[in-house]
């Protein structure tokens, strides 16, 4: 009997008749490769030709990270799609067949993360047009690799992470380590970690298998074979799991809801980060409360992302990295403008009694506000060590916050539900020209 | 006779608030019984547990004889779910996802409960562009296409029009003459007067009252 959910999967994603949203990003990464492929690939001389040596343990490291990145994608992408997607809320009145149902959104998952493998494949491009071509295929086959594991191991750390959530066994470490979290949440909350500890492990061993395989070290080429191994293992439970859990998860849903509803004093709830900013201005009140209410991670992630790009700064590593990973965690942190577009209907748009223009301007002053989180920690830091010669770099991230809180918010205004798959495209691109000129 | 819908001691605690507190109903099969009170009186949080979207903190729950607490996914074989704001496919016609929900509950008469959500030429358009009103049709036709033993409607009325929600309180009605148990949740009196047999008031959380409907009259002073 054919999965009625495959075939209803199907049959949306044939009325939706819409690109397919990862092409853009594909596309983008074609035009970023010349502006960030000299940072990007460090070990790739301008002139002549890489040692061997060089080129075995530079694509070894980049490999590492653009796989284990792709990883983190996939990792959270299967959480949103399995715990959080929109099957859930549609089918939890009705009975479903965990099984099938998960296989059918484990298909969805891996067909909309397949353009993330494909774009790092040509970020490697560089190491293949310069005449090695099974380094760069090396390269490939590890970013597979790690994508695909993680696919296996997602879906089975998510669903186990319901049972992790009603385990008496493990309410005392929960509650150890959930903090301000219902305990239930903590259990989902990790689940993401766990599975980047386990498949991050197999990543990092098929990278030395690279860094061996590429040195003439046969088994190397096994080696990185094992991220996938690891995710068929790991991913063999799913369909047990699944039959267990997947409903379960629904209650879990419920009740961290919840909890979070019970403990919240009204006035507490009410409270918004920066709120004092919008007297007199409706519309930045507004896309305020939608920020802290419904995308909080944004303004509480740009702190701890500053706290890490400020910990490099302070390091003695090269400044081309900090560039690297400062312009990316603006960059990250102004998405919060184009993820407004997404649930902001258009007659809201209309109730507050402004123009479009004021509302685009409104959700850009709060990307630009959250930005701070990353740019005040890095400014403080190069200042201190540096002294005023570090002015263009803070100068330049603060006009790089602008510039991606303008993108997000114009994206927004134009596509609202898409506007993210206008602005991960541009905001690579951008990101892509930062590290040329400052990296 | 085992009850369509048996709801013993039903406790439900947020942190230190009780939401429900020690509620007790049954329904039978063929029987409509109206769930109704104030607003935050506990009907959706014990409509949610019934169907299997919450967990009890204490008490007993069965539908159609399974245990939900243990078995939430085998009641909802049993259960007709309209919930208050019902999700849908937005990229499916109502007919498309009618379908869909016969093919995973195993069988169902679709062009029945098309002619019940009487969306008519509509039925082919996709839910995205629906008004609420059609939302809730589509929502209806669905809980209703595989004609489940036991029917849960949160608010499930709201939102029609009144050709509609006569159309639909005329099926309930037949439906409950063939054996199928019904639980309204609703603030409108007037249509529970039409069709229920039976009116269940909570408050703060309990039981205020279980009378039939002839003593609406009766509790209409403590409900207002």
């Amino acid at each position: 009997m054919p999965n009625p959910y495959l075939s209803v999967h199907r049959r949306i994603r044939r009325n939706r008749r819409s690109w397919p949203k990862g092409l853009a990003v594909v596309l983008a990464t074609v035009l970023a490769v010349p502006l960030v492929g000299p940072t990007l690939l460090w070990f790739m001389p301008a002139e002549g030709v890489a040692s061997d040596k060089a080129l075995a343990s530079g694509l070894s490291a980049v490999g590492f990270r653009l796989a284990a990145l792709v990883a983190s994608a996939v990792l959270l992408k299967s959480y949103t799609d399995l715990v959080r997607g929109p099957d859930r809320a549609v089918l939890d009145v009705h009975p479903v067949q965990p099984g099938p149902l998960v296989a059918a959104i484990a298909c969805r998952t891996t067909r909309e993360t397949l353009y993330l493998p494909i774009a790092a494949m040509v970020l490697l491009l560089p190491v293949g047009l310069s005449g090695h071509w099974v380094a760069w295929a090396a390269g490939a086959l590890l970013v597979l690799s790690g994508w695909s594991g993680a696919l296996g191991v997602g879906f089975a750390v998510h669903l186990a992470a319901v049972w992790a959530a009603y385990s008496e066994s493990l309410a005392r470490f929960l509650d150890m380590v959930r903090g301000d979290n219902p305990r239930m949440q903590a259990a989902l909350i990790y689940g993401p970690g766990v599975g980047l500890a386990v498949i991050g492990s197999a990543i990092g061993l098929a990278s030395l298998g690279l860094e061996g395989a590429l040195l003439g070290w046969m088994p190397g080429w096994a080696m990185l074979l094992l991220p996938p191994l690891v995710g068929v293992v790991v991913g063999s439970q799913v369909r047990r799991l699944a039959e267990a859990h997947y409903v379960r998860a629904s209650l879990v849903l419920a009740e961290i809801s919840a909890e979070w509803g019970g403990r919240e004093e009204a006035e507490e709830a009410m409270r918004v980060y920066l709120e004092g900013l919008a007297v007199g201005r409706p519309e930045l009140l507004r896309a305020l409360r939608h920020g802290w209410r419904g995308l909080r991670s944004f303004g509480t992630g740009a702190w701890v992302l500053g706290l890490i790009a400020g910990a490099m700064a302070w390091s003695s590593g090269p400044q081309d990295r900090l560039v690297w990973v400062g312009a990316a965690a603006v960059l990250l942190v102004t998405a919060v403008a184009a993820r407004m577009g997404e649930n902001d209907p258009a007659w809201l748009d209309d109730a507050l009694g402004v123009g479009p223009a004021r509302v685009a301007m409104a959700r850009a002053a709060v990307a630009l506000l959250y930005a701070q989180g990353v740019v005040l920690p890095v400014a403080g830091v190069l200042l201190l060590q540096q002294g005023l010669a570090a002015w263009l770099l803070v100068l330049g991230l603060e006009a790089l916050a602008v510039l991606g809180a303008a993108i997000g918010a114009i994206s927004a205004l134009q596509w609202r539900g898409r506007a993210v798959w206008a602005y991960g495209p541009a905001g690579l691109l951008v990101w892509a020209g930062f590290v040329r000129v400052l990296g | 006779m085992t009850m369509a819908i048996s709801v013993d001691g039903l406790v439900k605690t947020y942190g230190r608030l009780r939401a429900v507190d020690g509620i007790s109903f049954s329904v039978a099969p063929g029987e409509f019984v109206g769930l109704v009170g104030p607003n935050g009186a506990g009907k959706s949080t014990t409509i949610k547990i019934l169907t299997g979207q919450l967990s009890a903190t204490e008490g007993e729950v069965r539908v159609h004889d399974v245990d939900v607490v243990a078995d939430p996914a085998g009641a909802r074989s049993a259960i007709g779910y309209v919930p208050e704001f019902p999700t849908l496919y937005e990229y499916l016609s109502a007919r498309e996802m009618i379908t869909f929900v016969t093919e995973i509950r195993g069988g169902g008469d679709l062009e029945w409960a098309l002619e019940v959500a009487g969306l008519g030429t509509h039925a082919d358009r996709l839910i995205r562009e629906y008004s609420q009103g059609m939302r809730r049709k589509t929502a209806l036709a669905c809980a209703l296409v595989a004609k489940p033993p036991v029917l849960v409607l949160d608010e499930a009325l709201n939102g029609l029009d009144p050709s509609s929600t006569a159309r639909v309180i005329r099926v309930l009605d037949a439906l409950r003459k063939e054996g199928t148990a019904v639980l309204l949740s609703t603030h409108v009196l007037d249509t529970l007067e039409k069709v229920a047999d039976r009116i269940v008031l909570l408050k703060e959380g309990r039981v205020d009252a279980d009378v039939p409907i002839a003593d609406l009259g009766q509790i209409r002073d403590r409900l207002l």
